[in-house]
């Protein structure tokens, strides 16, 4: 069995899983469950490995808080999946997300720096 | 959280089964597409398909989170309880009948009666302010009464004076017709000083209200006012109705104004339809306004001032002023404050304590039923107590336990709620038919308000948690250890006596309850047992009123003595007359007199009330003549009158001999006595004997307006048919809906005392019924525990006395502790009764020991049947079963 999991990838960090999401589901429009999982992994070329299953609790809570909207459709393979896109709010929310990380990371950055 | 998510949440968890599936579904189509990409990265496809699951992570795990994000969990929670209640109450359906037939009984009349304490005690004026509102009055130590009323004058002066009130208004009512066009209506007018509205501060729904420009003499205009309910019921809720023109008493008013809907004057239990400024008393009452005490004053409190401090310096104030007008005025005629936040003519000094009295009755009553649900429960519970112990030893938290205990006892009172709101209309409608006088007063002010309905949730849930309190915290202390030990819960039995106290404290209210009962139907009797001096049987009477329909003094004089006259000769009267004072009604009518040799011990002024008759007065009420003669149709007004007196004015003021004796009376008219009747009840039931003075009715002072008695053989009904004739033949505008039998008249005079008789004694009957139903419930159920103890008993040997002897050997603690409590309990409740009995004192042995001795029947009444049932026992058959 080749093993392609572990070592090579590193876990996303935590509290980005909804940023990635939003940003995954912001640049493709509609997709399903697997699609985003498989579209942040290779947007990260495969650097960052999504424990796939904790995608559909993440899904739930933001369907929950309005920033998703769900449909039920059709696969290519002619499967019942439910696609995913942003909302307005989720939208706004995106970009909220973006500036903070952006903010953290920078901050971050700096203490990194080489003096 | 926002509302948007709410909602979804809340849609989601309609249909979460749904909602589950789905997220399934995607799980499976994920696991799947997974497997693909792997199998076609090569790996092998069985290997694929447990590789796509490592990846994936904990399925039931990830669902069960999923499913915590959307989930109320409380909420799914209370639904399994409420399903498991309900399945609970369906399984003994016997508990459940009567949780919910005794829980909305109570419920019912305890909300019906909170109406009438709502509508007598607790609304105010729908006013600025009410609370801040007082009513004026003077005691009148010469009649022992209170003086209402003021003139004009004392008004100006008062409102002169610096009195600790922002203002004072004033005004008196007078029911009139009124005419608009051909149409004709009768109203009541409220005549009203000129800041009437404003020191009230109610503001116009259309045109403008009265102010001081209205209340001159000199210039005013005839304007009015007019209630909401005229506006809509006289004028169809015209606009147009400002500036049109109608006619009071014969005068023209113009309308200026229409007042709020819900102002219907200053008085919450009457009703005013039009207002008109006091300076056109004249029109009203034939005489100036400055000429006579004739108004009712409200006074609004400056803030911070208190009622006493006000009432301190308005005695000052208003006996300098009625001094300075030149009144002799006794020192102890203080002036004096009454709560004004409902205005005139508030029932509540009459009917608020026993509404009050009667909340609490029932009040006890529906805990009795909380306590009687209780004591039932708990004993059943104690067979529920292994399923209760399993569910602990299985994980249960307590929590659990009373949550579900509690759930099921908030689900019977909330069914119990539902079916008593819908009863509690019918309570009510009954208890307005009973009030009859005070109906129409109160009918519009019971209707269920914010108040009501708050009050009846409170008492709802508060009924739920008392009743299922006792059983959840005996589930709370339940141990699983003995279950878990010896897998039997006999121990569990022994700490449970709580229900013997629940049943011996509802013994104890009942006794209390029944005493009281006993106590008011024995004032009934002994109100109705008491010597009226008349005879009221066969007399139907009614009040005839010429005067208002505008005829003059020799017209109303012809119609009155033809009105005699006619009702003389009716088939079956026995004779007719008619008087100017209603007795038994409160009203009442006096002179100050003055009599030779004649000396007040306490230096007052003698003083007796009157009553303006004509001849056959006494034959008519059946008051014996004693000595001299009754006036005849020959009996004059003019020169020295004639007069008689009763026998107490006899024995007060003339030594016993009345006969021929004369004295003068009001402004010094001198009259001589020609007879002596009875004496009689005048103004109310309970009253002492007092000095009556009758005067003839005779040409020149006959009444045009009077009460009219017939005395009939014929059935009161046929009588009152007669009349109704009678009446309408003589002018057809006379009302006839005063027109009632003198019994019906004094029936209504104990119309409170009759009230309090009968629904404190259905209450405690309903009290009684509970305790003797929780009795027989609990021992029906501890029978039924230790049937095989019995069974044992029996086969070993026992006979049935003792059987019986240990079965009523529990119910006997029981019942005894709760005479014995019962039994102060009942003396403290009759002192809290003392101001509402009559005739008996408030620890009335003989009630006492029939209240205990009904309860001890009964007791045993309910007692029999289980330990009959003991002896029935079966040795063998039970002994088998085990």
């Amino acid at each position: 069995m080749p093993n392609n999991e572990g070592s090579t990838r590193d876990p996303i960090p935590p509290g980005t899983l909804d940023m990635l999401i939003l940003q995954t589901l912001a640049r493709h429009g509609e997709m399903h469950g697997f699609e985003i999982a498989d579209s942040i992994q290779l947007s990260s070329a495969e650097v960052l490995q999504v424990e796939e299953g904790s995608l559909y609790p993440a899904l739930q809570r933001m369907l929950l808080k309005g920033w998703l909207k769900a449909e039920w459709g059709k696969t290519s393979g002619n499967r019942r999946a439910r696609y995913y896109r942003l909302s307005a709010a989720g939208r706004r929310r995106l970009d909220q997300e973006i500036e903070q990380y952006r903010r953290v990371s920078q901050a971050i950055t700096r203490i990194l720096q080489p003096v | 959280m926002t509302l948007g998510e709410l909602w979804r949440r809340l849609s989601h968890f309609v249909r979460r089964d749904q909602l589950e599936d789905e997220l399934d579904e995607e799980i499976r189509l994920h696991l799947e597409l997974r497997a693909r990409r792997l199998r076609e990265e090569g790996v092998e496809a069985r290997e694929a398909l447990y590789a796509a699951r490592r990846r994936f992570g904990n399925v039931a795990g990830l669902r069960e989170q999923s499913h915590d994000i959307w989930a109320f969990r409380w909420l799914e929670k209370l639904s399994a309880d409420v399903r498991l209640a309900a399945r609970n109450s369906r399984k003994s359906p016997s508990f459940t009948l009567l949780a919910v037939g005794s829980l909305s009984l109570g419920l019912a009349a305890t909300t019906a009666i909170f109406s009438f304490v709502n509508a007598i005690v607790l609304k105010t004026l729908p006013v600025r302010d009410a609370s801040r509102l007082v009513l004026l009055r003077q005691r009148n130590e010469t009649f022992h009464m209170e003086n209402c009323c003021f003139s004009h004058v004392f008004l100006r002066e008062f409102r002169k004076a610096e009195t600790g009130f922002e203002n004072v208004l004033a005004a008196a009512a007078k029911d009139v017709g009124l005419v608009d066009g051909d149409r004709r209506q009768a109203v009541t007018v409220e005549l009203v000083s000129g800041n009437y509205f404003q020191v009230l501060g109610v503001r116009p729904q259309l045109g403008r209200l009265l102010d001081e420009s209205d209340d001159r003499v000199e210039n005013g205009s005839r304007a009015c006012v007019i209630s909401d309910r005229l506006w809509r019921g006289l004028f169809a809720a015209s606009p147009g109705v400002v500036g049109r023109r109608i006619v009071l008493e014969k005068e023209p008013f113009q309308i200026v104004g229409v007042s709020p809907a819900g102002f219907e004057g200053a008085t919450l239990h009457g009703r005013r339809d039009v207002q008109v400024s006091t300076a056109w008393a004249e029109t009203f009452y034939g005489t100036p306004r400055d000429n006579f005490s004739w108004l009712q004053l409200i006074g609004r409190l400056r803030p911070g001032v208190s009622m006493t401090e006000a009432a301190a310096r308005i005695d000052q104030v208003g006996m300098a002023i009625e001094r300075g007008q030149g009144f002799t005025v006794s020192d102890a005629d203080h002036f004096l404050l009454r709560d004004g936040s409902q205005g005139f003519g508030s029932r509540k000094e009459k009917l608020g304590q026993p509404v009050l009295l009667l909340l609490s009755i029932v009040g006890l009553v529906l805990f009795m039923a909380c306590a009687n649900l209780a004591a039932l429960w708990l004993v059943r519970s104690l067979e529920r107590a292994r399923e209760a112990a399993t569910r602990v030893a299985l994980g249960a938290t307590r929590w659990d336990i009373i949550r579900q205990f509690l759930t099921q006892s908030l689900l019977l009172s909330a069914a119990s709620g539902v079916l008593a709101w819908w009863i509690a209309q019918f309570f009510v409608a009954g208890l307005l038919r009973l009030m009859d006088t005070q109906r129409e007063a109160l009918a519009q002010h019971v209707r269920p308000d914010p108040m009501v309905f708050g009050f009846f949730c409170v008492a709802t849930i508060g009924s739920g948690l008392l009743f299922g309190l006792l059983p959840a915290l005996r589930a709370w202390r339940t141990d699983p250890m003995p279950l878990v030990q010896s897998g039997t819960l006999l121990a569990a039995g022994k700490r449970a006596g709580a229900y013997r106290v629940l049943i011996a404290v509802q013994i104890a209210v009942s006794v209390a309850l029944v005493f009281t009962a006993g106590l008011l139907a024995q004032t009934l009797k002994n109100l109705r047992a008491i010597d009226l001096g008349f005879r009221p049987q066969n007399v139907v009477q009614t009040e005839v009123d010429f005067g208002r329909l505008g005829y003059s003094e020799t017209a109303a004089e012809q119609a009155m003595r033809n009105v005699l006259l006619r009702a003389r000769t009716l088939p079956g009267a026995q004779s007719a007359s008619l008087s100017t004072v209603n007795l038994l009604t409160g009203s009442m009518a006096s002179f100050v007199l003055s009599i030779p040799g004649y000396v007040d011990p306490k230096g007052m002024r003698p003083t007796s009330y009157f009553t303006r008759v004509s001849a056959g007065y006494f034959r008519t009420m059946g008051i014996p003549l004693l000595a001299g003669s009754d006036f005849t149709a020959q009996t004059r007004a003019g020169g020295e009158g004639e007069v008689i007196v009763n026998e107490q004015f006899a024995r007060r003021y003339l030594a016993g001999d009345a006969l021929d004796k004369t004295f003068a009376y009001g402004g010094g008219r001198k009259v001589r006595v020609v007879g002596l009747v009875g004496t009689t009840k005048y103004r109310w039931l309970r009253e002492e004997p007092e000095p009556i003075i009758y005067l003839p009715a005779a040409a020149g002072s006959f009444p045009d307006s009077a009460f009219v008695q017939v005395r009939s053989s014929e059935p009161p009904e046929t009588v009152l048919a007669q009349m109704r004739v009678l009446l309408q033949g003589a002018d057809a505008r006379l009302p006839l809906d005063r027109l009632t039998t003198l019994e019906a008249q004094i029936d209504e005079a104990l119309a409170a005392e009759r009230l309090l008789a009968l629904l404190s004694t259905a209450l405690g009957s309903l009290a009684v019924a509970l305790a003797a139903i929780g009795l027989y419930g609990v021992l029906s159920y501890s029978t039924a525990r230790r049937t095989r103890e019995i069974g044992i008993r029996v086969a070993i040997g026992a006979r049935r006395a003792s059987i019986i002897r240990m079965v009523l050997g529990e119910c006997t603690w029981m019942v005894m502790t709760g005479i014995a409590a019962g039994l102060p309990l009942a003396l403290f409740s009759g002192k809290l009764v003392q101001s509402q009995i009559y005739g008996l004192p408030p620890a009335d042995l003989r009630t006492t020991a029939l209240a205990g001795l009904f309860l001890l029947l009964v007791s045993a009444g309910a007692a029999v049947l289980p330990a009959w049932r003991a002896t029935r026992v079966d040795p063998a058959s039970c002994l088998r079963y085990e």
